[in-house]
């Protein structure tokens, strides 16, 4: 096994949403800094994707600061990122404003919304909780 | 990586070929129980049956092997596989020799020792069948596994080429039935090489667009119509056949002063109570050496009236004997005087040697003829010398006794060497043996070789056929 | 990889390849779909020179496919369901039979793994194996040796999720710099590993393209009218499989574009409430096609 909570959803882009799932992985304690990560290969066979999608997904992640290059024993899990300036500054403008436009476009008002982003925000923080 | 496959196919298909080994040593062993005159007749029978049977499974079990790999359908694995075609080739006709013709070889050497030869007789006789065997069963057994995807649809194309040499056959009797009424039919060994050559060269190209091309259709038309052409050699005409022998044994000139005479002098020469619609018209021998005899093949008549009607009448089967006398047995209810004509196909023997045969259980080796005793053939027969040889007995002729009148009976033309080897490998005399007068305590057989073969006509004018019939 | 140009293949009944092109670009993993008789297998089979095609050519690995000699089969691995392997051998004897053709290209140790991986019974003889083990038995007799071409013709077909499973795992596992051709059925099974994808109809490639061109510019539409949606006369070319209920109409966009599809829709029908759209998976992608051809085909 490799990511536990993971499943490809036909139609959207595999890399995207390997990219997706290790972050949220990473970022909710799935796999604690220092912790080695499934390899490319195990990857490919547990998710049933093509190696090559996983080593790109790898790549970016070890750019990302997710995880780092150990040579000789693969890849290990990072210090969350702190984050680049560069992206908080796209978090809070492009990907809040896409989320504030979907939101309009679906009918939901502000409270709603806040709502919903504080619910996430606490589940993923809590570590030992059960989730549903 | 031959022998790899090799070793595969044993692995998959080696029971076959042992059973098909075990019955051709069953049969081998019936047969020297057997011996030279077989006394009990279910024996024999079952020896038939056995030996045929022993025939059809080593045929299979070749056909088997190969198809562990088959090439006609596009879901073999093998295919995909980086396997050379000539080296799969290589090794399913491997596996005919191994599996397959080494058992019959190793039978064959135990059944030549059997009958009493040496060993390096029977390893001789024994390798040329085996070779014959291979090039005339083994190779066209592998084009067929190869050209059909089961033993289903083998079977299938066997028989109905089967079916059209079997017609061809047929045809050939009916179209040719006049000259088969003559004496006898000595050269099989045409028939056999047509055969046995048209199955290799038809095997062979056959394997050759397959294994090379993987063309199926084509390597089945062209086995079938190869093979039918080699069988349709038998279609020749005897007398082509005759020709042919007669090529292939250079005239010697020795037959140049032989001339075929009425025999004015004679008194009718057949001592047998003769038919009534039968005219014995003697004939003789002219110009014949010491030493030397003739045979007739084939004799052909015809008799032309004052009128100038003309007369294909039958005759009945009549010899000449060691000594050139012999006589026309004409069929005919002619009673006007007629112009007798007659063609006959003849062959030249010398003497090589003599050799006397005692009765009893014991063989004694004759040179040319094989081993040889004293039994009873049939009851129509009674006693009779039957020899067995290591090998073809070919271009040998025999007569028994030292009776002047008897004659020289020849069991096959052919080169000495050339044989197609029947279900049995060892060469059996007698098929139509010449029958012992008396009971003698031994009887003296005399060895003939072949010195030529010829055609003399011979024309009688003006004879009345009632002066030859029997009177009364 | 692998080049096809204007394969035709005629039987004696009908047509079952009619002009038809393939390209598998090197190192992609190509999925040949189609419905039954398209055409799939009698694709497959010319371009791996098991058949004869009655016109056309194709290459493999840079050499003509009827020329294909054991330096290039050595490298190529081959699973299809019609498949016939020794049926009196046992896995153990096929691999050992197998491996030395191979040379140093089998390796011992990965067809180790992959028999356990496998759960391969190598005491038992192929003709006993069941249809999912015999499936696996191949896989692992076109995996060990590391091709550089896997083809795999049907592979899922008959075979139980968990061996479905198994056998997708173990070809994502080596997937690596192989390129890889399947023709399948199961897209589900197989989307996570595809990178290109040829759509065969009627013997001819109705399209082929890379999966992220085919993922962009499909979509499932939804549009909700403020009355009784009809069908529209004028509708666009790429719009496929149109259907209403209610005041919902429903279609397959086949070019999508995030900016343009607003002003379309709005070009075809005025009172427009909401539009959804929703990325598609290869499988509905193919049953909308594979309709729509249905449906052109009866037409025509």
């Amino acid at each position: 096994m490799t990511l536990a909570r993971f499943s490809l959803k036909p139609g959207q882009p595999i890399l995207d949403q390997l990219l997706f799932a290790a972050r949220k992985a990473i970022l909710s304690g799935e796999f604690s800094p220092g912790q080695t990560f499934p390899s490319i290969r195990a990857l490919a066979a547990d998710l049933k994707i093509h190696p090559n999608t996983a080593h790109k997904a790898i790549q970016q992640l070890i750019q990302e600061g997710f995880l780092v290059a150990r040579p000789g024993l693969g890849t290990v899990v990072g210090e969350p990122p702190g984050g680049r300036l560069a992206d908080r500054k796209k978090l809070l403008r492009e990907e809040a404003e896409r989320l504030v436009v979907e939101a309009m476009r679906v009918g939901l008002d502000l409270r709603e919304v806040i709502e919903s982003i504080e619910e996430h925000w606490l589940r993923l923080q809590k570590p030992a909780e059960v989730r549903k | 990586m031959i022998w790899h496959i090799f070793r595969k196919d044993l692995r998959m298909s080696w029971k076959p070929a042992l059973g098909a080994a075990v019955l051709q040593w069953i049969a081998t062993a019936l047969i020297v129980r057997l011996g030279i005159f077989p006394a009990n007749r279910t024996l024999e029978q079952v020896h038939s049956l056995v030996r045929v049977t022993a025939g059809l499974a080593t045929f299979l079990a070749a056909i088997v092997a190969v198809q562990n790999d088959v090439l006609t359908l596009p879901t073999g694995d093998w295919l995909m596989r980086p396997i050379r075609h000539r080296d799969m080739l290589l090794a399913k006709i491997l596996f005919f020799i191994a599996a397959v013709q080494l058992p019959i070889l190793i039978g064959c050497v135990a059944e030549g020792m059997g009958f009493g030869f040496g060993f390096g007789d029977s390893f001789g006789t024994a390798l040329w069948q085996a070779a014959m065997m291979t090039l005339g069963m083994g190779i066209p057994a592998v084009a067929l596994g190869a050209m059909t995807a089961n033993l289903v649809e083998a079977i299938v194309f066997v028989i109905s080429v089967v079916a059209i040499a079997v017609g061809q056959s047929w045809l050939a009797e009916t179209l040719d039935s006049s000259s088969r009424s003559g004496l006898l039919f000595n050269l099989d060994w045409i028939e056999g090489a047509g055969l046995t050559g048209g199955m290799f060269v038809g095997g062979t190209i056959a394997l050759w667009v397959l294994y090379r091309w993987r063309k199926v259709a084509q390597a089945r038309y062209a086995s079938a119509a190869i093979f039918i052409v080699g069988a349709a050699i038998g279609l020749l005409p005897w007398k082509s056949a005759f020709a042919v022998q007669g090529w292939i044994t250079p005239p010697s000139g020795a037959a140049r002063n032989i001339r075929l005479e009425f025999d004015a002098a004679a008194r009718n020469p057949r001592a047998v109570a003769a038919f009534g619609d039968t005219a014995d018209v003697p004939v003789r021998v002219a110009g014949l050496e010491a030493g030397t005899a003739v045979r007739a093949d084939l004799i052909e008549v015809t008799l032309t009236g004052a009128d100038g009607s003309v007369e294909h009448p039958q005759i009945r089967p009549s010899q000449l004997s060691k000594v050139g006398r012999g006589a026309l047995r004409i069929v005919s209810g002619a009673s006007s005087p007629v112009t007798v004509k007659a063609d006959y196909w003849l062959t030249l023997v010398r003497e090589a040697g003599h050799q006397w045969v005692e009765t009893g259980d014991r063989e004694t080796p004759v040179p040319g003829l094989g081993r040889c005793r004293i039994g009873v053939m049939s009851e129509n027969w009674g006693e009779t010398v039957g020899c067995v040889s290591a090998g073809p007995a070919n271009g040998v002729c025999y007569s028994l006794g030292d009776d002047r009148f008897s004659s020289v009976f020849c069991q096959n033309y052919g080169p000495s060497w050339l044989w197609f080897p029947d279900w049995d490998e060892l060469s059996r005399i007698p098929s139509g043996a010449i029958p012992i007068r008396g009971i003698p305590r031994r009887v003296d057989v005399t060895t003939y070789k072949i010195v030529e073969h010829f055609v003399r006509h011979l024309e009688i004018p003006d004879v009345r056929l009632d002066n030859w019939r029997p009177k009364g | 990889m692998i080049r096809a140009e204007n394969l035709v293949k005629r039987f004696r009944g009908h047509d079952a390849l009619r002009g038809l092109n393939v390209n598998v670009p090197e190192g992609s993993a190509y999925a040949l779909i189609g419905s039954n008789g398209a055409g799939k297998t009698t694709a497959i089979r010319i371009m791996m020179n098991l058949s004869e095609s009655s016109d056309g050519r194709a290459t493999v690995m840079g050499v003509d496919s009827r020329a294909l000699s054991p330096r290039e089969l050595s490298r190529i691995g081959f699973v299809a369901e019609s498949q016939r392997m020794p049926k009196a051998l046992t896995v153990r004897q096929y691999l050992d039979y197998l491996r030395p053709f191979y040379g140093k290209a089998w390796d011992r140790g990965l067809e180790s793994s992959l028999v356990k991986n496998m759960r391969l019974p190598e005491d038992r003889r192929i003709g006993e194996l069941s249809h999912g083990m015999r499936m696996k038995s191949g896989l692992v007799c076109a995996l060990a040796f590391r091709p550089r071409l896997l083809v795999l013709d049907e592979p899922l077909s008959g075979l139980d999720p968990l061996i479905r499973d198994e056998f997708m795992q173990g070809i994502s596992e080596q997937a690596g710099e192989t390129t890889i051709l399947i023709s399948s059925h199961e897209m589900n099974e197989v989307e996570g590993l595809i990178s290109h994808v040829g759509f065969i109809e009627d013997g001819r490639m109705l399209f082929e393209e890379p999966m992220s061109g085919l993922a962009s510019r499909f979509r499932q539409v939804c549009v909700t009218l403020a009355r009784e949606a009809v069908r529209p006369a004028a509708a666009p070319g790429d719009w496929v499989d149109l259907r209403t209920a209610g005041n919902v109409l429903t279609f397959v966009d086949t070019r999508f574009s995030e900016s343009g599809l607003g002003e379309r829709i709005r070009a075809v029908f005025d009172e427009v409430r909401e539009i959804d759209t929703e990325p598609m998976s290869l499988r509905s992608i193919f049953t909308a096609m594979a309709r729509h051809a249905a449906v052109v085909g009866g037409e025509s």
